[in-house]
Formats: structure tokens, sequence, C-alpha cells
């Protein structure tokens, strides 16, 4: 499976990554324990290095002998009531990014209610209305449980 | 035995105030509805809620999300039955019978047994929990950081082959968390690590965020992002039956009743291993012992009942290592750790010693927490059921919404947000590539401790690593963790012979 040599490549590199880092920890001034700081992280990055690699190498022969074969993934897509939109995780990123600048400066409500309206409207333009209402009503109800009755404070923004 | 009567009584005392009452009420409501909104689980839940029980005091919080945590197994079958999705891992199995039963038009008998089963079983495990947690807990005070240390590693060996799917990738996810979990400043030495020289990092990473994360936000990732959202939910089938089981139906469910809670708690008790696996045991025990294995995947009541059983008894057993302890054996148990920590509590032997009302007092809530439970799902069930008609895109879109307002108001600050962004899009892509998120949420959690012990141990013992083998106790132990490297192999295979039998 090509998909386990891509998860397999970007796990080694995050563990190499992880073990560079873990070997600049500096020494503690004074040693007080048996044990350093970099001892642990050490032998964590090694084992993570090791199992993504044997991960890399399992997912490149599979992909070796699957090779000629016919390639099962397409029917797969099909089935699965999940099969994802590579545009749409883009744009609501894109979308939830700009909501978490927002949120802060904003404010609560009226971050939330411009992100949930974007967002349902642009993966589901045929309710208009409901979308509106369900981004106006959604924001001021949680508020409301969150500050009155939970006592969680949630930053107030240009209503405040 | 009168020790144990009167310590339930001071537990009751506190678990039937009008205050606690109301939060294990809250507490299985909220379970009910997370375990039935598929891919919105009991840990989703409890990371949510964990900012707001800063506020109460911890009895009352942790009846609260442990009722989240018990209540939201009985959801989850309702998602399972009726849309062939499971609410919760636990449920996975419960959609080869359940669904089939619904779709002969005996969804509300599936519904029934799952219920009935689940109050057995919640209330059996809490009768487990209670005899053998102070029994355990009494011989765990013998426990050096060597004993914990390989405790530890053997809840982590446990996860790591015995979930589903590759045990490699389960380990590529439990070696992740430990990583993320060495973030900040060691507690021993002072020294930063990983942080970047950014101080938002000095604390580490939040266990609730990491948990929302990894949870929450990958789960509306993909629903949103899907190119037919809800396209899942669109199978449901109609609620059509009765809720009275026949005489026939009792008769058939009886067995798996008492089987799976027993299988169930066992499981459940082991470091590593919670409620799905129990689930999945239940039910190849009971199509092996069946006169009539081949309505199994045809709407075969034992199928329901048995899983379902399991799984509840499961959530109790898993409860014993928390309390003996102070290990969660599953990625649930191991956030409520993090509750406990957060209240300056150590959970372990010496909490049945220094703050034995609060333990009693989740016992007795989980009693009766049992019972609302029974009574909200039994005449209810067309309440949950109609919760699977909220549309995806509204639903998920407000998960998000709740994401980020969880993690803000665990730190206040606008980097928790960004730090909730990065890590939900590495959950998605663990999710979209088949690794487990429930190992890396473990080893998030105990790669602390892990660390901890293992330095304690080896002060203690002068940096002689031998020591682990010269201590009779974790000698055993260190057995054990061999042991579990063989087993699951053969738990596999006897796995696949049952599904091979299903096609």
């Amino acid at each position: 499976m090509r998909a386990d040599s891509v998860a397999g490549g970007v796990g080694f590199a995050f563990s190499l990554a992880y073990l560079m880092m873990a070997l600049q920890i500096p020494s503690p001034s004074v040693s007080v324990t048996a044990v350093g700081p970099r001892t642990f992280p050490l032998a964590i990055g090694v084992a993570f290095a090791l199992a993504s690699l044997a991960l890399l190498v399992k997912g490149l022969r599979e992909a070796s002998s699957e090779e000629g074969g016919e390639t099962a993934e397409p029917v797969e897509e099909e089935d699965d009531a999940l099969a994802q939109s590579p545009t749409r995780l883009g744009v609501i990123i894109a979308l939830l990014v700009g909501y978490v600048l927002l949120f802060v400066s904003l404010g609560y409500v009226v971050s939330t209610f411009l992100f949930v309206l974007a967002v349902t409207m642009y993966l589901d333009s045929r309710h208009r209305i409901r979308n509106l209402v369900y981004a106006i009503v959604f924001p001021l109800v949680v508020y409301f449980v969150f500050t009155q009755l939970l006592q969680v404070q949630l930053p107030t923004g240009i209503l405040g | 035995m009168g020790d144990l009567f009167s310590n339930l009584g001071t537990g009751f005392d506190q678990a039937l105030t009008l205050q606690n009452l109301g939060y294990a009420f809250v507490g299985v409501l909220i379970g009910t509805i997370v375990g039935v909104l598929p891919g919105i689980g009991a840990i989703t839940a409890i990371a949510l809620l964990i900012p707001f029980s800063f506020g109460l005091d911890p009895i009352s919080g942790l009846i609260l999300l442990s009722g989240v945590y018990y209540g939201s197994m009985y959801g989850s079958s309702t998602t399972a039955i009726l849309v062939r999705t499971p609410g919760d891992v636990g449920s996975i199995v419960t959609t080869l019978d359940g669904y089939e039963m619904a779709k002969r038009g005996r969804a509300r008998q599936a519904l029934a047994t799952a219920a009935i089963g689940s109050f057995i079983a919640g209330t059996f495990s809490t009768v487990g929990l209670m005899t053998l947690a102070p029994a355990l807990a009494s011989v765990a005070i013998y426990f050096g950081s060597a004993e914990y240390f390989l405790l530890m590693v053997l809840a982590l060996s446990m996860v790591s082959s015995l979930s589903q799917g590759s045990p490699l990738k389960a380990l590529i996810a439990t070696l992740f968390g430990l990583a993320i979990g060495t973030v900040g400043t060691d507690p021993q030495t002072s020294v930063a690590r990983f942080t970047f020289g950014n101080p938002n990092l000095l604390d580490g990473l939040d266990f609730a965020l990491v948990a929302i994360a990894l949870f929450a936000l990958s789960e509306a990732f993909s629903n949103l992002a899907a190119k037919r959202p809800g396209a899942a939910a669109a199978e449901r089938q109609q609620l059509q039956g009765s809720l009275w089981l026949t005489r026939e139906d009792w008769r058939r469910s009886a067995g798996p009743y008492g089987r799976g809670s027993v299988l169930g708690f066992l499981i459940g008790v082991m470091p590593g291993i919670g409620p799905a696996l129990a689930s999945f045991v239940s039910y190849a025990v009971e199509k092996r012992l069946s006169k009539h294995p081949e309505e199994f995947g045809k709407g075969a009541i034992e199928g329901v009942s048995g899983p379902e059983t399991a799984n509840n008894a499961g959530t109790g057993g898993a409860m014993v290592p928390l309390f003996t302890l102070g290990i969660p054996g599953s990625a649930t148990t191991a956030l409520l750790l993090s509750v406990f920590i957060m209240y300056g509590l150590q959970p372990g032997p010496q909490m049945w010693e220094t703050n034995p009302t609060l333990l009693w007092a989740i016992i007795a809530s989980m009693y009766i927490g049992n019972v609302m439970l029974l009574v909200l799902n039994l005449p209810l069930v067309g309440v949950w059921a109609a919760l699977l008609k909220i549309p995806a895109i509204p639903l998920y879109t407000g998960v998000v919404t709740l994401s980020v307002l969880g993690a803000y108001s665990l730190t206040y600050s606008q980097f928790a947000l960004f730090l909730l962004l990065g890590l939900g899009i590495v959950g998605y892509f663990m999710q979209r590539y088949d690794f487990p998120l429930a190992p890396a949420v473990l080893g998030l959690v105990l790669g602390a401790l892990m660390e901890q012990r293992f330095r304690e141990a080896m002060l203690v013992a002068d940096g002689n690593v031998a020591s682990f083998v010269e201590r009779p106790l974790s000698l055993t132990i260190l057995i054990v963790v061999f042991l579990v490297a063989v087993l699951p192999r053969l738990v596999l295979a006897f796995r696949k012979r049952t599904h091979q039998g299903n096609q």
C-alpha cells in the first residue's frame, strides 16, 4: 500500500527531527538524578524512528507486490461514505485559521457567527435561511450557557 | 464486609445530595447524547467539560465526568443499531446484528436488550469495582517506582498490540503521544525540552487540548470535508417493534448478559485494553457457544445482548486500575486521571486511606447513574433516535466551534487555539491513514508519569538497570509484559477466524 509508505516516511522524518532536538537538550547544571533529561526523549526518538522505518519498508514492499495487478483502491473510495474532498478540507481549514485569528479581537459571538455562517453556506448553499438562523442562535445560546450557567469567561470583543 | 457497607453508605450520603444527583443526571444525559452522535464520544465530551469542572468541587466534578463515561456506552448502541455506524468504539460489533434486527422490524427489541444488558453490566461492574479495588489497593501499597514504571509499560504495550488494525501503527501512535508528552520543562532538572524558546510551551501540552484536537476536531474535519456529508446517516432504519422482549428474547439474552458482564469486567480491568475489545471478545464467545451460529450477522439477539453488556462492564472494570494504581487503562480514563491531578489529587492505593469519601461517592453515583440511564434509555429511546436527524453540516460545524471554545477556556490564550488547529490536522491525517488515536492520548498522559517513575527507580538502584529483574514484584510484571507480546497474536488469530465466519 502506497499510503503506508507515505505515512512511514512522514513518521520517520518527524522522528529524525525529534532526535536532533533531543540531542540538543542541555545537560542540567547540577546532576541531581541518575538519569538525565535527555535519556527518555532519546529512547522514544529511536523507537519512533525504527517503527516508522518498518512501516515505510512494509508499505514499499506491499506496493511493489501489488504492481501490475488491479488496484482495489478507487473502488474502495466509492464505498466510503466519508470519501474526502481535499478542496473542502483546505477551505474549512482556511476558514478556521480566520476564526482563530479573530476569536479574541472580534469576541466569541461575532467570530463564531461569521465562522458558522461561512462554513454552512460554503458546504450547503441550499438551506440559506436555516444556516443564517443557526449561525445567529447557536453562538448566542452557547455564550449564555457558558458565561451565565457554567461561569466560563469568553472574549466579548467588539460587543463588550 | 461490614466495612464495605459502611463505606458505601458514606458514598451514598455524598452522592444522594440534591446537587450531586443533579450532576450525575447531567453527566449521564450528556453521555447518552454524545454516545448517540456518531464520531463524538465520551472522550470529546469529557475534554470539553474539563474547563467547566475547574469550578466544581472534586466530588461533583468527578461524578459528572464519570457519568459521561459510562453513559456514553448506553447511547452508542442506538446509533449502531439504527444507522450501522458505531456511536463509539465500544459498539462496533453491535452494528453487525443490531442493524440487521432493525432491518427486520425489531429495532426496539434490539435497543431494549442493549439497555437492559448495559444496566445489568453497569451494576455488576460497579459491584466488582467496589469489592476488587480496595483489595488490589492494599497490595499496590507495596509497589515501588520500578513496579509502577513496568505497569505503565504493560499498559502501553497492551494498547499497542490489542487495538484495532495494524499493531505497528498503534505503536507509532503511542510513540507519538510519548514524544509530544516530553514537550515542556523537565520537572526534575528544570531543563526546557522541545519548547523552541516559546514560553507557552514551558508547561507542556495540555492533555485535554490534545484530546479535543485529536478526537473532536479531526472527526469534525473528516465529516465536513466528506464529498457527501451525512451520507452515512442516510441509511437510517425506522424505530419499529416493541420495547417488550418476548420470552424467547429473554431466554436467549440471559446467557450473554451473564457472560458479557463477567468477561467485560475482567477485560476492562487489564491495563491498556478497554471496552472495545471486551465487546469483540463477547461477540466471538456468544457465536461460538450459540446453537445457531448461522443466525449471527443476520439479526441474532445474542449478538447485541452480549457485546453491549460487555462494553458497559468494561467501563466499570477500567476504573479499577485508575482507582487502585492511578494508572489509566484507556484514553478516556487517562483523561479522568488528568482531572484528578487537576484537582490536586493523586489516585492510587494511598487514596483509599487519604480520601476514601471521594472514591466511594463516585462508586455510589455509578449505581445511581445506571438506574437513571435505564430510565432514560428505555422509554425515551425515540428522543435519542431523533438526534440522528440532526444534519451533519451544522452538527460538525458546531463541534468545531465548541472545540475552539474548549481549548480557549483551558488557558485563555490564542496560542492554544493554534496548537489545537495544528494537532487537529495531525489527528485528521492519522485517522485517514488508519492510525488509532487512543494510544496517542494514553501515551501522552502516561509519558510524564513513566519518565518520573523510571528516574526514581534508577535513583534508588544507583542507575543499575538490572534492578528491574532483581525485584520479585517487578520481575513478575516484566514476565507479564513478555506474555502480552505473544498473547495478542493468539487473540488476533481467533478474531480473524470469527470474522471469516461472518462473510
